[in-house]
């Protein structure tokens, strides 16, 4: 068997190339999260149908890769199975005081998330526009 | 039969994907990842190979990740780009439950008025199956 490593391949695996292709990378990824719940429970999707209160066809239809899940779907789902199928990130806000003086200048930056990948830096957001400043201290 | 043929591993961090390609010829990914309006439909290929790996046989059917062509040959059916792709895979079994997807080709769109494939299609997908597993069969048992 020959080993193919391409670095096109690696790129293109890494971020969802549309909306459609991350549309579709969530769908599989909750059908396939809920299906281990579901074995984990011993539930069957007939089962399931029951205890959400749908007909099996719209469970399946729900649970088929090719579905737009709504959150209300989702939830549904998480509801009957006792489980997250989706995490959403809080954001975190914080309100920094940078500037004295003039109302201009003393205005209210806004965090609205940290940015994991460098601690010594920190994303804010200001009236539309995204800063990404040296962290204090 | 099997000699002007090779499988490919293709790595990508952590995960692999199998295809079939004719030796010194790019396979099935090589093509799909050379033409930028094929990219799409290539991500969702190989994320649904990967949940097929991970979930076995019976969970990608009941979630419609893969459709039976015959017993050993299935596809990814994808909408990419308000286009159909078709990719038609072999799924070998080791095990109970243990699945390796391996991808053969790649057709557009819906195939006549029925959406079925044509037999000229199918022919294709079960030589080549037939040869995917063969090759497997060589490397793994």
């Amino acid at each position: 068997m020959r080993v193919s490593e391409s670095a096109e391949l690696e790129r293109l695996m890494s971020r969802p190339p549309s909306v459609e292709a991350r549309i579709h990378k969530h769908q599989t990824d909750i059908v396939a999260l809920a299906s281990c719940r579901m074995e984990e429970l011993g539930l069957t999707q007939a089962a399931l149908a029951v205890k959400m209160g749908k007909s099996k066809p719209r469970l399946s239809q729900i649970m088929s890769a090719n579905s737009n899940m709504t959150l209300r779907s989702i939830s549904e789902l998480e509801d009957a199975l006792d489980i997250e199928l989706i995490t959403t990130q809080e954001p975190y806000w914080e309100d920094v005081d940078r500037g004295k003086g003039n109302s201009s200048t003393a205005m209210r930056w806004r965090v609205y998330g940290k940015d994991s990948s460098d601690p010594t830096r920190i994303r804010y957001h200001v009236s539309q526009h995204e800063y990404d400043i040296a962290r204090e201290g | 039969m099997t000699e002007d043929y090779e499988l490919v591993d293709h790595l990508t961090g952590g995960e692999h994907y199998l295809a079939l390609g004719r030796i010194g010829r790019p396979d099935v990914i090589d093509e799909m990842q050379e033409k930028p309006e094929l990219n799409e439909a290539l991500y969702m290929a190989l994320t649904s190979a990967s949940k097929v790996r991970s979930g076995g046989i019976q969970f990608g059917l009941r979630t419609r990740i893969i459709t039976p062509v015959t017993s050993s040959l299935y596809l990814y059916e994808l909408k990419a780009r308000s286009t159909v792709w078709r990719v038609l895979a072999y799924l070998h079994r080791s095990g109970a439950r243990r699945v390796e997807p391996v991808m053969l080709f790649h057709v557009r769109g819906h195939q006549g008025k029925t959406g079925r494939l044509p037999k000229s299609v199918v022919d294709k997908g079960e030589r080549l199956a037939v040869i995917a597993r063969k090759l497997m069969e060589e490397e793994y048992e």
